[in-house]
């Protein structure tokens, strides 16, 4: 078991980089461009399509 | 050297001491600060550029006739239509009508395209006769859309200012002078079915929402 100030050894550190840049954030930024398209769709149900411009 | 993330119990607590969340969570040891944001960066700009890309794959023509329901019904129609070949040489694609350009609406659009891959998964229109009889409801969406926008798709390339009302005939350049420039009508007010057929009124009483 690992000790409660253990570093984290450094491949595993490498990967959890790798990880979280081309997994995991890139995920989550997909996920709110959705939320914020989904949003604004339920919103032009409620609301009738979007107005003039 | 004290611990920067202290250690819980019970169902957080297993998150949290999971050695990969661990390792995720604090001050990075072994990369410099230079790497991660350099790494940061690269992922960041490769991202945005595969955004765009995916999102403009998904604005073409190749990719709307890529489901037989677009193919063998709207997009036959299309052809023939002057928005199909002219004089000029320039044509419009789908999405160049069916798909708002401001970024915002674009993506709307995009998340309210997920009911076109419902429809498609359970053969909501697989057949000739099914996409008639919703045709007056599919129509009447796309005209109440671009009532409310004021035609603005169209007016992406047709700029009321831009025409030359002397060389279109005596009765369009009326129409347009009385409806048109003063703002009364739209586009789409006046031009319905220029694309496409106009619906028929199916065999069943499906016409709600059609005027």
């Amino acid at each position: 078991m690992q000790t409660a100030a253990a570093e984290p050894r450094k491949w595993r550190e490498v990967l959890m980089f790798a990880i979280l840049s081309v997994m995991i954030w890139p995920f989550i930024a997909t996920a709110f461009v959705g939320a914020y398209g989904l949003a604004f769709w339920i919103y032009f149900i409620l609301n009738g399509p979007p107005g003039p411009r | 050297m004290s611990d920067p993330l202290p250690r819980r119990r019970g169902i957080i607590g297993c998150i949290t001491g999971n050695v990969w969340y661990r390792t995720a969570m604090r001050p990075a040891v072994h990369l410099s600060l230079a790497f991660l944001t350099l790494g940061g960066f690269i992922a960041g700009v490769a991202f945005w550029g595969a955004f765009n890309t995916a999102l403009e794959v998904a604005n073409t023509e190749q990719f709307c006739i890529g489901c037989h329901e677009m193919r063998d019904n709207v997009y036959q129609e299309l052809q023939g239509t002057i928005h199909w070949t002219n004089p000029a040489g320039v044509r419009a694609t789908c999405p160049d009508c069916h798909v708002p350009h401001p970024w915002t609406l674009k993506i709307a659009r995009k998340m309210a395209a997920s009911k076109e891959i419902w429809g498609k998964l359970f053969g909501i229109i697989d057949t000739r006769e099914k996409f008639l009889e919703v045709r007056p409801t599919l129509a009447a969406h796309e005209w109440a859309r671009m009532e409310a926008n004021r035609s603005a798709e169209c007016r992406n390339c047709h700029k009321p200012e831009s025409m030359n009302l002397e060389k279109q005939s005596e009765q369009a350049a009326a129409a347009h002078k009385a409806q048109l420039l003063t703002g009364e009508k739209t586009c789409i007010d006046c031009h319905k079915g220029i694309a496409h057929h106009l619906p028929t009124p199916p065999k069943s009483e499906q016409i709600e929402g059609f005027d």
